[in-house]
């Protein structure tokens, strides 16, 4: 019992057992009643919060992944999730598996000249490109197959082909993943690589 | 002449209204941080109409969601033409949408346009579209895409005169029209307004759209937009839940 709620009971205690006759020492017992009150009001509202608050976990980390997962299985765990989530509809748990700061580009077909490109180029962007342009389309399959993994220390780049529905793009897509804190997310993927 | 003594009895009620009262005093200072995280989860607009919810999109909430207080109303509730034609810097005049497909699409129950100019000679249209409904909120990238233009999308603060920042969405937007050597430029900065936290469709969402020519880089240009902004929003809160 939190030791307030204690000197509380106590207090109170004292005041019930005070003889009825006795008005100085019962209003004095209520008096002592309210200062106590008073006092657990200021400790309890200006009690700092203890613990700081624990991020929730991203990327690989937000999947129940088993601890021995290799670093190229929690790679394709991501990407998988990904399709998954997408099909899904789940935008809260899909933002989970982007880093901040992540980006997704449209090459338009044309991966030579970056100047046609279309961008989203937060993660801000990326959740309104899976809200208002992806799940519109109600997509029941968007899984990337043919995966290409390439690991360097903690980043990983992956060519793959991404079918959406009846949309097949072969190797048309590149993701590039970051390992922090032990957590692989995704940072940028860049579609429609496949030359016309 | 013999005075009655005060009796015992009415000092120690006294006493008591006095300790009753400063207990009563030290609540709301005590306690007003909780009650200002607690009231954050009322309705805003119940005690303040000039408070709004803003967010990135009207679907589900995001983390750019905040409270703003405004110097006008931005609710279906009053007529958006009451927004001023002439703060701060800038002085605007109402152009209405005489494209009557736009209407027909969106059936929006409030639509505003204006173009508003600074004293620099810079020019922003405003776009006001309110409705109880998801059809008046196409997705500005959306359209701007169906009508073959080139985009890029990303998220932006504002930030307020009195603190804090607003969230929008920015579309840097440019297309080759026909016969032009050069590509028309639009730079577009725009968010959702709800008058409450609930955020209800049916109380009505009103959607904020600015869009210009480019001055400068697109960030010199969404300092111009934010510029606009300050007049019209004042302060923001992140939200707490």
């Amino acid at each position: 019992m939190p030791y307030y709620l204690k000197v509380t009971g106590a207090v109170i205690g004292l005041y019930r057992q005070a003889p009825e006759s006795n008005t100085f020492y019962r209003s004095n017992g209520l008096l002592s009643v309210l200062l106590v009150s008073i006092c657990i009001l200021f400790t309890t509202g200006c009690v700092a919060p203890t613990a700081p608050p624990m991020l929730p976990p991203k990327g690989s980390c937000s999947l129940a992944l088993p601890a021995t997962a290799t670093n190229e299985e929690a790679i394709r765990a991501v990407l998988s999730a990904e399709g998954d989530l997408v099909v899904a509809q789940n935008i809260d748990a899909l933002m989970k598996l982007w880093e901040a700061g992540a980006k997704i580009t449209d090459a338009k077909n044309t991966p030579e000249d970056p100047q046609d490109d279309q961008a989203w180029l937060d993660k801000d962007a990326i959740r309104h490109r899976y809200v208002r342009t992806v799940f519109p389309g109600a997509p029941a399959q968007a899984t990337p197959k043919d995966l290409h993994l390439q690991i360097i220390d903690n980043r990983a780049i992956v060519a793959a082909t991404t079918q959406i529905g009846s949309e097949i793009s072969p190797a048309g897509d590149r993701w590039i993943l970051v390992k922090e804190q032990n957590c692989w997310v995704i940072q940028s993927l860049t579609y429609n690589l496949e030359a016309k | 002449m013999l005075t009655e003594a005060p009796q015992p009895q009415s000092k120690s009620k006294v006493r008591q209204i006095a300790v009753l009262g400063l207990f009563l005093l030290a609540v709301p200072f005590v306690y007003f941080p909780q009650l200002e995280l607690s009231l954050w989860g009322q309705p805003a607009a119940q005690n303040d109409p000039f408070i709004y919810i803003t967010d990135l999109d009207f679907w589900q909430r995001t983390d750019r969601e905040n409270a703003v207080t405004a110097v006008s109303h931005f609710d279906l509730a009053h007529d958006l033409n009451e927004v001023p034609l002439a703060i701060g810097n800038w002085k605007g005049i109402d152009v209405p949408e005489t494209n009557q497909e736009v209407m027909i699409l969106l059936e929006p129950e409030q639509y505003i346009q204006r173009l508003y100019q600074n004293s620099a000679g810079q020019y922003i249209w405003l776009s006001m579209i309110g409705g109880r409904s998801s059809q008046p909120f196409h997705a500005p990238d959306i359209c701007y895409d169906a009508d073959g233009w080139q985009y890029n999308l990303g998220s932006h603060p504002m930030t307020l005169a009195d603190g804090g920042e607003l969230y929008g969405l920015w579309l840097e937007a440019k297309k080759r029209m026909p016969g032009d050597e050069i590509d028309t430029e639009h730079i577009v900065f725009y968010f959702y307004l709800f008058p409450n936290a609930e955020r209800r469709l049916s109380d009505g969402i009103v959607l904020f759209k600015l869009t210009s020519g480019r001055y400068g880089s697109v960030e010199e240009t969404l300092a111009v937009h934010n510029d606009f902004i300050q007049q019209f929003f004042t302060n923001a809160a992140t939200r707490k839940e």
